[in-house]
């Protein structure tokens, strides 16, 4: 590849008056990144460059160079991101993301309680705590008050056993206090 | 770069009412091609403490002549060749009278020169002020366009139609002013 001095200054001034083609930028950044001696004199030949312009326009009373906006925003932009991404880190190292897919047996019991904890895992719904059963059943005492059944048969304490329970009826009575006329 | 912004028609409409003595026109003018004039004056002269004196000489011939002004569309350059032409003039006879005055003055201007107190703080202005004296040593045909590139920001094909050169000149000779400065400078900044 060509990059003789003369080609090179010409190539260094339509880079920085933003006169360069796309092909011209391609050769340039290959040549910067192959050649550290090309990146050394462009460098220099853009300092000086601007040093003059500037003292130009100081001269002249004229206002600095406008800067792109995402050029003053570079330095902010790069700061944020980087509290982002160690905020992220943090967290993650807090709260380890898992995928009880990925597991089987036990693990994956495990992994499916802790999804619920993960920013990735699904969303669990919140299951209400049951308790064990008692082993002995209780059979319920029941008390049977005014009702007209003759007979109520309930479960008893073991398999195919019932008890049958005999209920007096209640007596009814019916008084008339007022009589319309 | 004002001056760019503003596109034929409307130019045309500007000077043409300029012409025929509207007054605000006229200002529309002057506030659209001041700053690109007056930075052309300094690319020609080199000279910043000149440039307000050949400014008013400028406008004042401009609108003295504006009437001869056949094409509208070639405004800037007509500018162009009025202010380049009495910057050449003025810059001349200024040069004149400070030989004359700097012969009188020469011891006087010295002493003063050895009294000044070191200033180790004015690092900057003096590079600023060695940077200024490398663009004016530099010919004017390399510092026109290097000043227009500079001050008003134009592109390759501005300077040429202002300073009436093909593109690919206006590129060499860029090159040049860039290539003579750091010659000049070397070691210096």
């Amino acid at each position: 590849m060509n990059s003789g001095p003369d080609r090179l200054e010409h190539l260094f001034s339509r880079i920085l008056d933003g006169e360069c083609t796309a092909d011209e930028r391609e050769l340039f950044d290959a040549l910067r990144a192959e050649q550290p001696e090309v990146a050394r004199r462009f460098d220099e030949y853009r300092q000086l460059d601007q040093a003059a312009g500037d003292a130009l326009r100081a001269a002249m009373n004229c206002p600095p160079r406008p800067i792109p906006i995402w050029t003053r925003l570079r330095p902010l932009a790069r700061t944020v991101a980087f509290a982002a991404a160690a905020c992220l880190a943090i967290l993650l190292w807090l709260y380890p993301p898992q995928r009880p897919g990925t597991l089987s047996g036990n693990d994956a019991q495990q992994a499916s309680a802790l999804a619920g904890r993960s920013w990735f895992g699904p969303t669990l719904p919140q299951a209400d705590t049951v308790s064990a059963p008692s082993p002995t059943y209780v059979r319920p005492q029941l008390q049977v008050r005014n009702t007209d059944r003759d007979w109520i048969v309930i479960p008893g304490d073991g398999p195919r056993e019932y008890f049958v329970i005999e209920v007096d009826r209640v007596q009814e009575h019916v008084i008339v206090i007022h009589k319309d006329l | 770069m004002t001056a760019m912004s503003i596109d034929g028609e409307s130019l045309c409409r500007t000077v043409t009412a300029a012409q025929q003595g509207n007054r605000t026109a006229a200002d529309q003018l002057v506030r659209d091609h001041e700053a690109w004039v007056r930075s052309a004056i300094y690319g020609v002269t080199g000279r910043p403490d000149l440039v307000d004196d050949i400014a008013q000489q400028v406008w004042a011939r401009v609108w003295e002549r504006l009437s001869t002004l056949q094409r509208p569309t070639r405004l800037r350059a007509w500018l162009y060749s009025i202010a380049r032409n009495a910057a050449i003039d003025l810059s001349i006879a200024h040069r004149r009278q400070r030989d004359r005055c700097v012969r009188l003055d020469d011891r006087t201007a010295n002493q003063a020169v050895d009294q000044r107190p070191a200033r180790p703080a004015a690092m900057d202005a003096e590079t600023q002020q060695t940077l200024l004296q490398a663009v004016q040593a530099l010919p004017a045909i390399y510092r026109e366009p290097f000043v227009l590139r500079h001050l008003e920001d134009w592109s390759y094909a501005q300077i040429g139609e202002v300073l009436e050169l093909p593109v690919d000149t206006v590129e060499t000779r860029l090159v040049r002013a860039r290539r003579l400065l750091r010659e000049n400078l070397a070691g210096k900044v």
